[in-house]
């Protein structure tokens, strides 16, 4: 039986009178590939950012492994909510657009900050680690260099060795490659698709179809606030998946 | 000059370490005050926040002679009596605080806000990430203004004597009375003053460089 990492219920969230998510449902297995696509306002990296709290939902039911949040409507969040966002947060991994590498340290002081700081492991122990997640994502040369010194590919990979460090039960990917040019995408996407082999459970959000496709089990579209559609990579892909996907798909 | 230099080398020896005592001490002082107000305007407490922009409105808003001369003989009315130094480094402390607040503070705001989410995202809590991921970037930034307030602290601890202390200006005010040498004391101590701030300014480019080089 496959078991859910994340199982959100009637998630919701408004910016001002903007509302981005109406009541979103989304459930992905342990193991699965999930990319989550759609236009630009869709609410696909609000509905990511609200896994992890990084956006806090306005309401709506959260559980991601294992750790169980109801956020109510007009209601701040206990104490033993934000251990549980904490402790949820700790088996959880994000890669971000704009990669968010700490600047004043280098690639393994980067990867094995979480951790020394959060999981206590001893330095030697911790390096050990770090350098092999770094020659993992080919990066076990540039080790001592410092963020400013890497390409957008380098870092995006120092940043999933950072994310892989933790040893996450999910990685949530916010348009991992959106600030890469093309030939840089593709170093990026190789890790990725590696992780995807290798069994890890992820939440893509990109406008990578390629990736996608040959990537993902399922594909979300998102328009407005809701999910539009969930399907199969198959399903999603193939001719009779409705006007509006095929719309969408016809302007890549 | 170079006699009266060495004539009164013995008195402003222990005058010149008195103001970089006060200066320095209250540079200390002040930074780890100043830190402690900075992290209450970031607060999310409205009472905290507003009790730190009080600190700061009053402590900038009025004069540092002022505040010298309120502590040493304002406060004496209410049964607080500190000597001379005390008062001085208390006065120049709780001034420079108000300042070095402000730039620590917005130090700490020019961090990119994705730094905060990055540790965060990987469970880590306020404080290990302020002290480990924040602080050390927000110092970079705010090396520059706070060099600058160091060297203004250095100067500015010729008010304090005003209420008697011995520190350089008294000295040369001291000496020059004496011998109605003043324009060669004065001249002799801003060379002095002069000096340190050399001194600090070459530790701050120093510093400096040695930061940013990781940057680029």
């Amino acid at each position: 039986m496959s078991q859910s990492k994340i199982k959100v219920t009637a998630v919701a969230k408004a910016f001002g009178t903007n509302t981005v998510l109406k009541n979103v449902d989304l459930e992905v297995q342990a193991g699965e590939v999930v990319v989550i696509l759609g236009p630009s306002g869709s609410g696909k990296t609000t509905l990511l950012r609200s896994l992890n709290f990084l956006e806090q939902p306005d309401s709506g039911t959260l559980e991601i492994c294992g750790h169980r949040i109801e956020v109510v409507a007009g209601k701040g969040l206990s104490r033993a909510d934000r251990q549980q966002i904490t402790q949820l947060r700790q088996r959880t991994a994000m890669v971000f657009q704009s990669f968010n590498l700490f600047p004043h340290l280098t690639a393994l002081q980067n990867v094995i900050e979480g951790l020394i700081s959060v999981k206590k492991v001893a330095k030697p122990e911790a390096i050990n680690k770090g350098m092999a997640l770094l020659e993992q994502v080919g990066l076990a040369d540039k080790a001592d260099s410092y963020p400013a010194r890497l390409s957008g590919g380098q870092k995006q990979r120092v940043a999933i060795a950072r994310g892989l460090s933790m040893d996450p039960e999910v990685i949530f990917f916010d348009e991992p490659t959106s600030a890469l040019d093309p030939e840089l995408r593709d170093e990026v996407l190789l890790v990725m698709r590696n992780l995807a082999n290798a069994g890890m459970t992820m939440l893509v959000v990109t406008h990578e179809l390629r990736f996608a496709q040959e990537a993902a089990d399922r594909v979300i579209f998102m328009e407005g606030g809701v999910v539009a559609k969930d399907a199969t990579t198959e399903a999603f892909f193939s001719a009779d998946s409705g006007e509006r996907i095929q719309q969408f798909l016809r302007r890549y | 000059m170079l006699e009266l230099f060495l004539r009164t080398w013995p008195l402003l020896k222990t005058a010149v370490l008195v103001t970089l005592g006060l200066g320095l001490g209250a540079f200390v002082l002040g930074s780890i005050l100043g830190m402690g107000v900075a992290l209450l305007r970031n607060s999310p407490l409205r009472l905290l926040r507003a009790i730190a922009f009080m600190y700061v409105s009053i402590f900038r808003g009025t004069p540092l002679l002022v505040q010298i001369l309120l502590i040493y003989f304002g406060l004496p009315h209410y049964g607080i009596t500190l000597s001379p130094i005390p008062s001085a480094l208390l006065a120049l402390t709780l001034f420079s605080a108000a300042y070095l607040s402000e730039n620590f503070r917005s130090g700490i705001n020019a961090v990119d806000p994705g730094q905060w989410e990055a540790s965060l995202a990987m469970g880590m809590g306020y404080w290990t990430c302020l002290r480990r991921i924040i602080l050390p970037q927000a110092v970079r930034i705010a090396l520059p203004p706070v060099g600058s307030r160091l060297i203004a602290l250095i100067k500015d601890t010729s008010l304090a004597s005003t209420i008697t202390v011995v520190e350089m200006t008294r000295v040369a005010e001291q000496v020059g009375a004496a011998t109605f040498r003043y324009m060669e004391m004065f001249l002799m101590i801003g060379f002095v003053y002069w000096l340190i701030n050399q001194v600090l300014t070459l530790i701050q480019t120093y510093l400096e460089g040695r930061m940013t080089r990781r940057y680029r």
